[in-house]
């Protein structure tokens, strides 16, 4: 087995992805034993990188799909952003006014001009 | 509760009617209003369950009433104060309970990155290691540093199916972990090695 990419098991389920898992890893360590193919090493090593990356991605959709419209979310499944953004007020909370406020805009709206040559 | 006072004394009333006249019972009365059917037999008994009814109205009235003030007030006047017989004071243990997280803090949880894979490198194959497997019984693997003997025992059971009976280990001057792998009796090394692609 040359080179696993992506594209070609990701349609697999997860026992399947952990067999191809183990396959990969005692290749290696019989190529590591004879100290000899470091190309076919790399490749294997790259492989089974690729391995977990499909693991990883299809596990995350699937969580996000599970939590998703729920109120309460695992952190890792919220917006990153920056910290700081995160504590800023929502765009809801920001056009909160008054109602006295509302009224003073809307008696007194901002008013443009134009000078008549 | 005036009304109903008075339905149950006519209810009582209509009850003593009936048994004085004679037989049976409370069928009306206890259609019209929930009675015990013992109390409704003799005529003297019918007496007696009238002022019963009475009183056990007031009563069940005053308690309810004592029960209401006693809401509203809290429980001053009966509370008893604790009768402390030590001078020294110690925080009293408190409800604690358990978390019941509305989620999980992290969606998935860490993989393990020191799998028995990770542990275990390669085996060593110089002069020395190749002494060690003939004449000791023990096969010698570079090991990965954070790995601690439990650890390689383990894994060492199951990548190549071998029961240690001991691992020593120490860190060589490049860095690495090497582990001195000793196999119980019931193995033998030099099978182990040729199987494993050692020799």
């Amino acid at each position: 087995m040359a080179h696993v990419t992506c594209c070609q098991i990701r349609e697999k389920s997860s026992n399947e992805l952990e067999n191809i898992l183990n396959n990969l890893h005692e290749e290696l360590n019989t190529l590591k034993i004879q100290r000899q193919n470091f190309n076919k090493i790399e490749n294997i090593r790259k492989s089974i990188s690729h391995v977990h990356i499909v693991q990883n991605q299809t596990t995350k959709d699937n969580l996000r799909e599970f939590y998703h419209g729920e109120k309460y979310k695992p952190k890792d499944l919220r917006p990153k952003q920056t910290r700081a953004m995160r504590r800023l007020l929502t765009p809801k909370e920001e056009s909160i006014s008054l109602t006295k406020t509302q009224k003073k805009k809307l008696a007194f709206p901002k008013r443009t001009y134009s000078v008549k040559d | 509760m005036g009304p109903k006072k008075d339905t149950k004394e006519t209810s009582a009333t209509a009850k003593k009617k009936d048994t004085t006249a004679a037989t049976t019972t409370t069928a009306t009365a206890s259609a019209k209003k929930p009675t015990k059917p013992t109390s409704s037999t003799t005529a003297s008994g019918k007496d007696a369950t009238k002022v019963v009814t009475k009183d056990r109205k007031e009563k069940v009235q005053t308690k309810a009433l004592k029960a209401k003030q006693r809401v509203v007030r809290g429980n001053q006047l009966t509370r008893k104060r604790k009768i402390r017989t030590k001078p020294r004071f110690r925080r009293p243990f408190t409800l604690r309970l358990q978390r019941q997280p509305k989620y999980p803090r992290r969606s998935v949880p860490k993989r393990n990155r020191l799998d028995h894979f990770a542990i275990i490198k390669y085996p060593l194959t110089t002069e020395s290691a190749m002494k060690k497997i003939e004449d000791n019984n023990t096969l010698v693997f570079i090991v990965n540093i954070r790995a601690n003997k439990p650890l390689i025992k383990q894994a060492v059971k199951k990548m190549y199916d071998v029961d240690a009976e001991k691992v020593n280990t120490l860190i060589r001057p490049d860095g690495e972990k090497k582990a001195y792998v000793r196999l119980k009796a019931d193995h033998d090394a030099l099978d182990v090695a040729n199987r494993i692609g050692i020799i």
